[in-house]
């Protein structure tokens, strides 16, 4: 696979999970061109990767993780905002429900139900065992199951 | 694993198309004769469908114009490293400062 191939295959699924992350559009511009960058001066690792789409989502969450860390909290960016777009009730609803959970257990729904990634997949992406990952998707959905039961949050 | 988490994973791999022949044929079994998978199911369905909201495209024009940008950082990262391999061999060092101003000064025009 050549670059332009990726970067045709794989841009949207980096930039809705950057979007997904961070508020700020310029910044995750910014993440989108550290990323394939990085994956082009890395090409020849992609031959041994078992999926393309995790192995650059963890070099975007990696970049993400660096740049949060190098821009701490005092700036006007928010993890897992509500992207600039418009929002219907029900995007809201969903958006409330998933602020109840943790940052690592955002990032695993998002990834399975959005990004339809595996649970290897999450695990790849986030350097995590699998079998941890498996555990805090069941207890994420658990409380999401409820919430979607009971209609509400509180 | 629970029971509950097993028919967890079993729905949701139905739903996302991943499961192997034998797991898909034992998810539809279940669909007809289990009520708890049915309602696990309808969970996952619900669920899918409400975070689908939260996929945000990349819009066409945005997306070339990064793919462009992208372009550029990887030609300047080449050029660099071509020029560089070339001029240590054969510049003296007390020219690279100039150098670095030239190359600032260039790479500033090309972005605008």
């Amino acid at each position: 696979m050549d670059f332009e191939v990726l970067y045709q295959e794989y841009a949207d699924a980096v930039y809705g999970y950057l979007v997904f992350k961070l508020k700020d559009r310029q910044v995750v511009e910014d993440i989108m061109q550290e990323t394939f960058l990085a994956a082009h001066q890395g090409i020849e690792r992609l031959q041994k990767v078992n999926s393309p789409k995790a192995w650059l989502l963890s070099i975007a969450h990696n970049k993400m993780v660096d740049f949060l860390r190098r821009h701490p909290p005092e700036l006007p960016l928010q993890l897992e905002s509500q992207a600039a777009s418009s929002h219907t009730p029900s995007n809201l609803y969903v958006q409330e429900s998933l602020q109840q959970l943790d940052e690592v257990e955002r990032t695993i729904v998002y990834g399975l139900y959005v990004e339809g990634l595996t649970y290897r997949e999450l695990a790849e992406m986030l350097g995590m065992p699998e079998g941890t990952v498996k555990s805090k998707a069941h207890y994420a959905r658990k409380r999401l199951y409820h919430w979607l039961k009971e209609g509400t949050t509180s | 694993m629970t029971q509950r988490e097993e028919y967890m994973d079993l729905a949701l791999g139905l739903l996302q198309d991943t499961l192997a022949p034998d797991e898909k044929k034992r998810a539809l079994l279940l669909i007809e004769s289990d009520r708890e998978f049915l309602a696990v199911l309808q969970l996952e369905l619900a669920l899918k469908n409400e975070l689908a909201s939260l996929k945000t495209p990349l819009p066409e024009g945005e997306k070339k114009q990064l793919y462009l940008k992208i372009k550029g950082s990887v030609g300047q990262v080449l050029y660099k490293a071509v020029l560089h391999t070339v001029l240590n061999a054969v510049m003296p060092k007390m020219l690279w400062p100039v150098m670095r101003i030239f190359e600032r000064s260039v790479f500033a025009n090309e972005q605008l």
